[in-house]
């Protein structure tokens, strides 16, 4: 019985629960100190969570990341693609980009493995096979080679498809992206790094998670303006 | 043992999600997206990390 009721503490924390469900908790929680003492632990792990956020970067991890995203006052800040935005309507899912296939790599210790990878109908396709309890897949030597997202491979899938396409996006625009996404993944391939001599490391982990979104939102974005622009 | 060291015990994928969602803020949806999993194996998974970082840390 106090099992069912410990399964739904991280629900109830993050405020996941129904109503309904929340009552009934919240009700068991007043005659139940296992529950109430199991519930406080995770409060507190979920703040230090919280906590290790925002702790500054250990640049004597990672020399060269701190100004490569902005923090550290780089004299080169990621340009705003926002600037180069079309004023219309704009949809973010990945568009259709002739042969335009999107993988990134990112991840953790143990080398996980992420994929995300726009196929011929334009939408993202789920990760590549994985057991059902992580859904990453681990990186070895089974991996397709075609799965290791390359800052080369994508910029070619996009130029291919600049090119075969209508000139989608302005040059400039293309420029900016590929200075972009250059910085990004030279980010990326830095985290990795160093997550392989540390791989528990949770700035590292939370700073490759963050780089990877960088990633994926940069290529949402050129890819929302070549649609927007098509 | 710290935060860190009781990470480094976790499995992978319980890592990733606990990283995700709890350090970097990711919502469930969101993770599911980028992980290719269900938003309620999110969850549960989550929910797993968390009870065992506990056991390590407690």
């Amino acid at each position: 019985m106090t099992q069912h009721w410990t399964d739904r503490l991280s629900d109830y924390l993050d405020g996941h629960l129904p109503d309904g469900d929340r009552a009934l908790l919240e009700a068991h929680l007043r005659g139940c100190a296992e529950c109430r003492e199991t519930l406080e632990d995770l409060r507190r792990l979920v703040a230090r969570a919280h906590a290790a956020s925002e702790r500054p970067l250990p640049t004597d991890l990672w020399p060269g990341i701190a100004a490569l995203i902005g923090s550290g006052g780089s004299p080169s800040p990621i340009i705003d693609l926002g600037r180069e935005r079309v004023r219309r309507r704009l949809s973010f899912t990945l568009p259709q980009l002739a042969a335009a296939a999107v993988l990134l790599v990112a991840l953790s210790a143990g080398g996980a493995w992420l994929a995300i990878r726009g196929g011929p109908t334009g939408a993202p396709a789920p990760v590549a096979t994985a057991p059902a309890v992580s859904g990453i897949r681990p990186a070895s030597a089974n991996l397709p080679a075609g799965a290791e997202v390359s800052y080369d491979t994508a910029i070619q899938e996009l130029q291919r498809a600049l090119d075969a396409g209508d000139n989608h996006l302005a040059p400039r625009t293309v420029q900016v992206l590929r200075h972009n996404l250059a910085r990004i993944d030279t980010a990326i391939v830095e985290a990795r790094r160093a997550l392989e001599a540390d791989p528990g490391n949770a700035y590292l982990n939370a700073h490759l998670a963050r780089t990877m979104r960088q990633k994926i939102d940069l290529m949402r974005q050129a890819a929302t303006l070549a649609n927007a622009e098509s | 043992m710290d935060l860190e060291d009781a990470l480094a015990q976790l499995p992978d994928g319980a890592r990733q999600i606990f990283v995700l969602h709890d350090i970097e803020g990711y919502r469930h949806e969101e993770i599911a997206d980028l992980l290719g999993l269900a938003t309620g194996t999110s969850k549960s998974q989550l929910h797993r990390a968390r009870m065992a970082l506990r056991a390590y840390l407690a």
